[in-house]
């Protein structure tokens, strides 16, 4: 984190609107997008990302300056995140009817998305970690607080599960 | 399919409505920090416990007499570098004559202070 970000949380907790709004500007798109990943639902990634930065609202003023905003954002989403693809997988497993249920694997257009989903939540998440938010498996374990061999036998099954899904259908 | 090609497609892939998905996100948050009460940041605790540990060791360094003591101990130690000034023979109490040795050898002192080197002795009686 920079000195930048600092000095933002720090006017933040001193009640700065501009670096509440700087603070988001900055990390919304990239803790959107990961809950989107990992859950496929544009609805339920948006209440993920929200819940994530209310929370960050919430736990402002006890916020320790020194340490990184991003890794304790990002645990947040990604862990509400793999809870909410759980339950989701739960109530298709009991076949109860969700609000609005993530489209099927074969609804899905493009390539990444029908791939990604054929992956479960948790392995979903340590490839979003690893490839769009770029933590090192060290850092993932500690954030899923896994053992770190666990992060990389997920990392390695699901780029090898990706790898023939998406090479299959280009 | 490479790392770099998947590092690409999960950075682009679309998410429908992101852009209102952020606005609406951004007025929520907004509205609760608007309305959470900041909290005055005590002083931290590690601070807080060193001024009061040095305001309580002055406190006995002026007041107590272990502080006294404390002081005068401090007070030797920053004077005994001072030079006091070198001692003289002037004139020996009791009269008669002195036989001193010294490095360069013996020396006879006289009543009224006045000395005389005898030679290089090693010693003398």
């Amino acid at each position: 984190m920079g000195s930048e970000e600092r000095k933002l949380i720090g006017e933040a907790q001193r009640g700065s609107q501009d670096a509440l709004g700087e603070l988001y500007a900055v990390h919304w798109p990239r803790a959107h997008r990961a809950a989107y990943l990992v859950v496929h639902d544009a609805g339920a990634a948006e209440d993920i990302a929200q819940d994530a930065f209310l929370a960050a609202v919430d736990a402002l003023d006890r916020f320790d300056r020194r340490r990184p905003f991003g890794p304790w954002l990002h645990r947040i989403v990604i862990n509400r995140a793999i809870d909410w693809g759980r339950r989701e997988a739960l109530r298709r497993s009991a076949g109860e009817p969700a609000g609005e249920p993530a489209p099927a694997p074969e609804e899905m257009s493009g390539e990444l998305l029908p791939a990604l989903a054929q992956l479960p939540p948790e392995q979903r998440a340590v490839v979003v970690l690893r490839h769009l938010l770029e933590y090192t498996p060290g850092e993932i374990a500690r954030m899923l607080e896994l053992p770190r061999g666990t992060v990389n036998s997920r990392l390695r099954r699901g780029l090898d599960q990706l790898r023939g899904l998406i090479e299959v259908e280009r | 399919m490479n790392e770099g090609r998947l590092r690409t497609l999960l950075r682009e892939e679309p998410i429908s409505g992101a852009a209102e998905a952020e606005r609406r996100g951004m007025e929520l948050v907004a509205r609760a920090y608007a309305e959470r009460q900041p909290v005055r940041q005590p002083l931290r605790p590690r601070r807080l416990a060193v001024a009061l540990a040095l305001a309580a060791l002055l406190a006995a360094l002026i007041l107590s007499p272990a502080g006294a003591a404390v002081r005068h101990w401090v007070d030797d130690v920053f004077t005994a570098g001072v030079r006091n000034s070198e001692p003289a023979l002037t004139e020996i109490p009791g009269g008669g004559e002195l036989l001193v040795q010294s490095q360069r050898g013996p020396w006879t002192v006289q009543a009224d202070g006045s000395r005389r080197l005898l030679g290089d002795y090693r010693e003398a009686t």
